[in-house]
């Protein structure tokens, strides 16, 4: 078992720069969830991880071993597809016992070597019956539902016992309910191998729920990396606000007053108090954002009509239109406002929750 | 509402039958002038024995076909055929795989060696046979062999024009067969620890499967019909050595023996249907890979 380090990896596609000079320390046994819009680099960095794409520059370590010139097929990772990528002609059997008979093994600290035809089936066993597969064993992927494939996926993956595990989008082909069931699979079979792995997704709610860290991504260029509730609470810049968090952040453009009131930004309509440590120059263009469940309705500075609302059942999204912009409240059913579409409204934040970032750079002030 | 099981006639509503036989109306009279009816006359003339000028047929019977069907020169004739197939099918399959996997890969320029290894395919029979009766002249060719006028080398030397000739087909069908594998099983492949040749024969292979068994059935029912190439190049000889059964069909019915022919033709038939229908039989069963959902 071992850790992956990124140290200004780069990789170019001809003149595309996919992953632009990462550096990344997932440590060893870690959830480490790669999260970004399509088009961030994460597919690109996993790939570099397996070995399916080269480095262009910068150096990859899995463990100590500097892997930039090892071959796919000679790193101790497994990797679970999108499409899982299963051997159509195979039974579920022989799918989980390809990595078996083609790699080598350390037995009882022996030096590797094949397994042996028992070996490999008590090890089929153990890792169909990890996943609930023993009764399918004999089955083509053919014949097996979504959610069965996947765990064939998983299991051709366990099977390896590998350094490192990594999933690409493996939750994106299954449907909603299933997704959720898989979720706390994933995470249970991660307490259980006690391995790390590194997961790929665009769905935020696949992040928060089973990261133990979270980097974000966008543009080819790590943006962020924390765990999901710091990551949640202290967006380091505009697009990790506005990227995590469903419904997600409001955002209002003001300048930053700095006076014997204290901060506060000022908005055109009025000033929203917020709180900014170190000393920060008066006058300086930047955005509030304000997540829906930190905005409320009542007396404040920023006036608006109430377009929509959107009824969930355990919480309310009012809508507001706002100087042109939509800003959402969240609002549990119990202490909402009876505020209705067309209503004119004021909405207020109180400034622990108001985060600041500077207009031009976009990183947080706060 | 119509359960497609129950046969047309049977159906409740005859207007509905009606319309499905107007609808099937233009192929039944198509197949019937162009496939039945010359099936049934072919086999009715294998029952009379014509004069050399054919004015006159006279009724010779069943007997006509027990004596062909077990003669020297129709069972030559399928051995000669099957020595073709054996010789112009797998050798045509392994180089049409192995050309094709070379130019499955994303290199600069590969268009034009896909276009170079597929132009056989709008080249003519005739025009191959040509090329290669010049390539392989004792005096005047490439290779100066005497093959089509050798008795043990002619057949090879005309497999070597079908083979030429069909590899464009080939090429094209395994490439696109390549190129229907899903690059993820590659990559899964390779993670799972395979090397290229193991890839190939673990997972592209097995996946090219269904494509293959599709071009063996072509490769050999190409190798049955085969005429122009053995016409041109050496018009059965040296000493029959080249005639295939279509090509006795041909010089019977050119010699005047029609009902010899004819016996032979349905003789021919019946194998290449117990042929196709085999084969058939082998597609229907097996597993489809791949299905809608990967």
């Amino acid at each position: 078992m071992s850790g992956v380090v990124f140290e200004t990896v780069t990789k170019r596609f001809g003149d595309v720069t996919a992953v632009d000079s990462l550096s990344l320390d997932i440590i060893d046994q870690e959830f480490m969830v790669l999260l970004g819009p399509s088009g961030c680099g994460k597919s690109t960095a996993l790939r570099m991880i397996a070995g399916l794409e080269t480095v262009s520059d910068g150096s990859l370590r899995i463990g100590d071993v500097l892997v930039n010139d090892v071959e796919a097929k000679d790193r101790d990772i497994a990797m679970v597809f999108q499409s899982y990528a299963l051997y159509p002609h195979m039974t579920v059997r022989q799918n989980i016992e390809v990595p078996l008979k083609t790699r080598s093994y350390a037995v009882d600290g022996a030096p590797p070597r094949k397994l042996h035809k028992a070996e490999r089936e008590g090890r089929v066993q153990e890792a169909a019956a990890t996943l609930g597969l023993v009764d399918l064993l004999d089955r083509k992927p053919g014949a097996l539902s979504g959610g069965q494939r996947q765990r064939v996926a998983l299991a051709r993956a366990i099977v390896r016992r590998p350094e490192v595990f990594l999933m690409d989008e493996p939750l994106s082909n299954l449907d909603a309910k299933l997704r959720a069931q898989t979720r706390v699979e994933l995470v249970e079979l991660h307490r259980q191998l006690q391995t790390t792995i590194v997961y790929v997704t665009h769905d935020q709610v696949e992040a928060m729920t089973m990261a133990d860290r979270i980097a974000v991504l966008d543009g080819g260029r790590l943006q962020q990396v924390g765990p999901p509730q710091a990551v949640y609470e202290r967006p380091a810049n505009l697009f990790v606000a506005r990227f995590i968090g469903s419904p997600p952040m409001n955002t209002v453009s003001g300048t930053l007053r700095v006076d014997q009131g204290g901060v506060s930004v000022d908005i055109g309509g009025g000033r929203l108090g917020a709180t900014v440590d170190g000393s920060i120059e008066d006058g300086r263009r930047v955005v509030a954002g304000i997540r829906p469940e930190h905005l409320s309705i009542g007396p404040g500075p920023l006036h608006g009509t109430v377009r929509a609302i959107e009824w969930l059942g355990h919480e309310r999204h009012v809508y507001c239109d706002v100087d042109g912009s939509a800003l959402i409240v969240r609002d549990t059913e119990s202490g909402g406002s009876a505020a209705r579409p067309g209503d004119d409204v004021s909405l207020t934040a109180s400034p622990e929750a108001v985060h600041v970032f500077d207009a031009t750079t976009t990183e947080r002030l706060n | 509402m119509t359960d497609p099981k129950v046969p047309l006639w049977r159906r409740r509503r005859p207007r509905e039958a009606g319309l499905a036989a107007l609808f099937l109306a233009p192929s039944a009279v198509i197949f019937s002038a162009f496939f039945f009816y010359p099936i049934g006359r072919i086999v009715y003339l294998g029952l009379f024995q014509q004069n050399q000028t054919r004015t006159k047929q006279r009724y010779v019977g069943i007997q006509q076909y027990t004596d062909v069907l077990t003669g020297r020169d129709f069972t030559d004739g399928l051995a000669i055929t099957l020595k073709y197939v054996a010789l112009t099918v797998p050798a045509g399959l392994v180089l049409g795989v192995l050309l094709a996997v070379a130019a499955h890969r994303q290199l600069r320029g590969i268009k034009i060696f896909q276009t170079i290894f597929s132009s056989t395919v709008a080249t003519s029979v005739a025009v191959a046979s040509i090329v290669w009766l010049v390539l392989i002249n004792p005096t005047v060719g490439y290779f100066k062999v005497d093959w089509l006028r050798d008795t043990g080398m002619a057949l090879f030397g005309v497999s070597l024009s079908s083979i030429w000739q069909n590899l464009g087909l080939t090429f094209i069908i395994v490439l696109a067969g390549l190129q229907a594998v899903p690059e993820e099983l590659n990559e899964a492949a390779t993670i799972d620890g395979m090397g290229p040749v193991r890839r190939f024969f673990t997972v592209t292979l097995p996946m090219l499967s269904p494509t293959l068994l599709f071009l063996v059935i072509v490769l050999t029912v190409f190798a049955f019909q085969a005429f122009a190439q053995i016409d041109i190049l050496t018009e059965g000889g040296p000493a029959r050595s080249t005639e295939t059964l279509v090509f006795k069909i041909f010089r019977h019915q050119q010699g005047g023996a029609v009902g010899e022919g004819s016996v032979m033709a349905v003789g021919l038939f019946a194998i290449t249907f117990t042929i196709a229908l085999g084969q058939l039989m082998l597609i229907e069963r097996r597993v489809h890979y791949g299905s809608s959902r990967r």
